[in-house]
């Protein structure tokens, strides 16, 4: 019965909404909104849900005096500050909410983001090796796009003595190329399969076909 | 030399993130300006503002949050700055709820401070916030004011003069997402254009951009700025140089560098192997 | 004389008035496979709008009920358009529209068009190639489970990554440390398909980490997917045997941030240093920056993702990464279930069959070059 009910949940629920998406009738399509509006409620409570556990495991650090509960204490004391800031004095411009927003976490989200331009550096020193024919291809074909996709790129193949002066848009078009088609070919394939499996792994679940992630575990 | 060579094949990643930092960092400070080529897919998205008739209305979306900034800011200026030259009516909304204050401050950059003849309400309005992705883009084809009730400053929509024109997303002449991820680009990309045929474009991170291809190729997205490179290109075209084309430099030079260390890596790579095979 | 100047001086005044003409062919028609409360109207260019574009307007859209009026404002249109769709009726209603031409000046309108009403349709016939391609897939899928059932032997060729699990959570558990686990990075959904594969995947490493009693660490990005985690994972551990052993303050929330996320995971691969790392389901620009982390700790790292722009990052910086599909064939992989790897097989000829449709679609479509009329079909497989 646990496993029961769920499951035909998830049937007649998936099935109705596959129904909606061919019968464009209001008796049909009105319901299917109407269960879409619940859904974006839902998502708007489960906000409460993620900040309960956010609070709850917190508090138990800084109570166990675990190691690190300052930095439980801090995410705490933060959480509280930013709430009230927003909800009593608005976050429009000139509060000391957008301040907050544009002085301390703007920066720290873009900080983290940059971090990936290190990253691709110190991964793509490590991986792109040429050790094989496939390897190599595939360096040559990073080292053109990267070359190609900057200003500098375009810039410098200008000046290279005979081909550049001949030539001068050649290597704006092999980036071109190389983003277009094969570049292009290859996701393609990989985009059908993955639909596939997505559209193979959803008609499992509302079949009751796969049913672990209805807590039954490892059967 | 064998030593040397094999150290060489495996570098510290702190002297790379060195490397990549100074470079960067120079690179700004000096801002040597590079002539920029404009691409065909830049091209494709500000003729699709361009030849909007005047005084269409355009909904602009912002769907990145802080972490995009730097690439995806400069080109909202960009093409918020391009759509109040053209006289075009600007809806502006995010589906990113960490998003939604960059809206208001490109307003505050932007309109407020170089065009303050707009008026809110008849010109521009910013809608602000809503959860539901997907169903909240259906919700706005039936009306933007189920979906919307209330703008950012909390007006009702439905008392704002712009909005008792524009009543439907399908109103809309086009589409424009700046796009970090999901709900964002491909979302607009299935819903708006897919379902009610509205034209979409928009910008994305140089990472995602890649993905976009064969969007442009079938025709369902009309133009593409990838990444800071796109928003440099766009300056270019509404020409009012900015954050873009300043980071063009720094961007020149960190690729040029990670070339520089693959190359390094492979001649190590080579030789220590040579060496091996002996 | 002075007749002469007051008619001409009337003739003057009214000479605006005379000379604006309201837009001609109206017509009204009904918005095919919609709910019925749609109608599109469709009228020829104001000789106004050409004559003068800087002093044009637009078009005003009138409705009423009745063919006297009143009639009240449905929508206006910029210049440069049109055709205008009207879609806050009532269905079974009867209509009647007038459209005004407006400048800056003065304004024309039509005589009134109607009653027209506008009517829902049953079944959305643009959508009748998504509705063969779904029942064929379907039929495709109950057929080889059907077969499963009865004892087919059904094939499927090794997958590295998953054949991978098991090393990673055994390594773990030698070396004494946990394993971490992301059910997609910094803005997952529930409803996403990929995080509930990665769901799937989960329960299978947490019933070997039960079984191991090694700590699995779940930062999760939505509350939701933290709650199915949550319920996963303590029923693994009960069908292990090992109830006791779970621990919910392990399966946590952090933000729904994603850079703040990002941060977050990265702190506890630096800070807990977990052996094995499990990134499996929706990635974006965090992929690297927590990929690469995870190596800089050591950890053996398997990686999936259907995201197409992050499977090179995982590719580069991990030890093993399911590409695409096999995410959702992991389930079927790891049990080893008839049943499931039924639904695998019929995925394969799903496949077969979208090759096969392509190709005849490139074909006609390149003929369509010389014999237009084969155009059709590429146009009829473009999904709306």
């Amino acid at each position: 019965m646990k496993k029961t009910i769920p499951l035909a949940i998830t049937f007649l629920a998936g099935f109705y909404m596959i129904l909606a998406f061919f019968v464009p009738h209001p008796i049909v399509a009105n319901s299917a909104q109407e269960m879409q509006s619940w859904e974006i409620i839902i998502v708007a409570f489960t906000l409460v849900l993620g900040i309960g556990n956010l609070i709850f495991v917190h508090a138990e650090k800084i109570q166990r005096r675990r190691q690190g509960w300052f930095y439980s204490l801090t995410l705490l004391v933060c959480l509280a500050f930013m709430m009230v800031l927003g909800l009593f004095w608005g976050i429009k411009e000139g509060t000391a909410y957008y301040w907050l927003y544009d002085n301390v976490m703007a920066p720290l989200s873009s900080a983290m983001f940059s971090l990936l331009a290190f990253f691709i550096a110190s991964a793509a020193y490590r991986a792109f090796r040429a050790r094989n024919k496939e390897a190599t291809l595939l360096l040559i074909a990073a080292a053109i796009i990267m070359i190609g996709r900057v200003p500098l790129g375009s810039w410098l193949w200008q000046h290279v003595p005979f081909l550049g002066a001949k030539v001068p848009a050649l290597l704006d078009q092999v980036t071109q190329w190389v983003m277009e088609i094969p570049n292009t070919a290859g996701q393609r394939g990989i985009k059908i399969g993955a639909a596939l499996g997505a559209v193979s792994m959803a008609l499992r679940m509302l079949l009751g076909i796969e049913r672990s992630y209805l807590t039954t575990g490892g059967n | 030399m064998k030593t040397f060579l094999e150290r060489l094949t495996r570098i510290d990643r702190r002297w790379i993130f060195l490397a990549m930092g100074l470079t960067v960092a120079l690179a700004l400070l000096i801002n040597v300006k590079l002539p920029m080529t404009v691409s065909g897919d830049v091209k494709q998205a500000y003729d699709l503002l361009e030849k909007l008739p005047e005084g269409s209305p355009v909904l602009f979306s912002w769907d990145y949050d802080p972490g995009s900034m730097p690439e995806l800011y400069p080109l909202s200026a960009a093409m918020l700055r391009h759509a109040m030259r053209r006289n075009l009516k600007v809806v502006m909304m995010g589906h990113w709820v960490t998003g939604t204050p960059l809206i208001e401050k490109q307003v505050s950059e932007v309109i407020r401070t170089e065009y303050p003849g707009k008026v809110y309400g008849r010109d521009y309005v910013n809608l602000g916030y809503k959860s539901g992705q997907a169903v909240l883009v259906v919700t706005m084809a039936k009306s933007i004011a189920d979906a919307f009730p209330q703008d950012y400053y909390k007006n009702r929509t439905d008392t704002l003069e712009l909005m008792k024109q524009v009543k439907s997303l399908k109103d809309m002449g086009a589409v424009v997402s700046f796009s970090a991820g999901d709900p964002g680009l491909i979302m607009w990309i299935q819903f708006a254009w897919q379902r009610f045929g509205v034209p979409v474009t928009g910008g994305c991170t140089a990472v995602s951009a890649p993905e976009f291809s064969a969007y442009l190729q079938s025709g369902q997205l009309v133009g593409l700025m990838g990444g800071m490179r796109g928003a440099a290109e766009y300056e270019v075209l509404v020409d009012h140089p900015g954050a873009a084309s300043t980071g063009m430099s720094a961007q020149s030079l960190a690729h040029f560098l990670i070339v520089g260390f693959i190359l390094v890596g492979n001649i190590a790579f080579f030789l220590t192997r040579k060496k091996e095979e002996k | 004389m002075k007749k002469c100047l007051i008619v001409l001086l009337a003739a003057g005044l009214f000479l605006p008035a005379l000379a604006m003409d309201p837009p001609g062919n109206l017509q009204v028609r009904d918005v095919p496979n919609d709910d019925g409360r749609s109608l599109i109207l469709t009228w020829d260019k104001a000789a106004a709008e050409t004559a003068d574009p800087a002093a044009f307007k637009g078009y005003r859209i009138l409705r009423s009920e009745t063919a006297g009026g009143p009639y009240a404002e449905a929508g206006y249109v910029f210049p440069g358009s049109l055709e205008f769709t009207d879609n806050t009726l009532t269905p079974g209603v009867q209509y009647y529209y007038q459209i005004n031409a407006v400048t800056f000046t003065d304004s024309a309108q039509t005589a009134p068009l109607g009653p027209v009403q506008s009517s829902a349709q049953w079944f959305n016939t643009a959508r009748a190639n998504i509705l063969i391609a779904f029942l064929v897939f379907t039929g495709l899928i109950l057929l080889y489970i059907y077969k499963a059932r009865h004892g087919a032997d059904l094939f499927v060729r090794r997958i590295a990554g998953l054949s991978a699990v098991d090393e990673a959570i055994g390594r773990a558990t030698e070396m004494g440390r946990p394993i971490l686990y992301l059910p997609s990075g910094g803005l997952s959904a529930v409803s996403d398909i990929q995080t509930l594969a990665s769901l799937v995947i989960l329960g299978r490493v947490a019933n070997k980490a039960a079984e191991y009693d090694t700590p699995l660490l779940v930062p999760c990005s939505d509350p939701l997917v933290m709650t199915l985690a949550q319920e996963i994972v303590k029923s693994s551990y009960m069908n292990a045997g090992r109830p006791d052993a779970y621990r919910a303050e392990n399966i946590r929330y952090l933000t729904n941030e994603q850079f703040a996320y990002t941060a977050g995971v990265d702190g506890m691969m630096v800070r807990e240093k977990p052996a094995a790392n499990f990134m499996i389901g929706t990635f974006y620009a965090e992929s690297l920056i927590l990929a690469e982390t995870g190596y800089s700790t050591g950890a053996i790292q398997i990686a999936g993702t259907a995201m197409i722009t992050q499977l090179p990052f995982f590719v580069a910086a991990c030890d093993y990464t399911l590409i695409g599909e096999e995410i959702y064939a992991a389930s079927a992989y790891l049990s080893k279930e008839p049943v499931l790897l039924g639904t695998i097989k019929a995925q394969d000829w799903g496949k077969a069959a979208v090759i096969f449709l392509i190709l005849i679609g490139a074909v006609m479509q390149t003929l369509a070059l010389k014999f237009p009329q084969l155009g059709f079909f590429a146009g009829w497989l473009m999904p709306r």
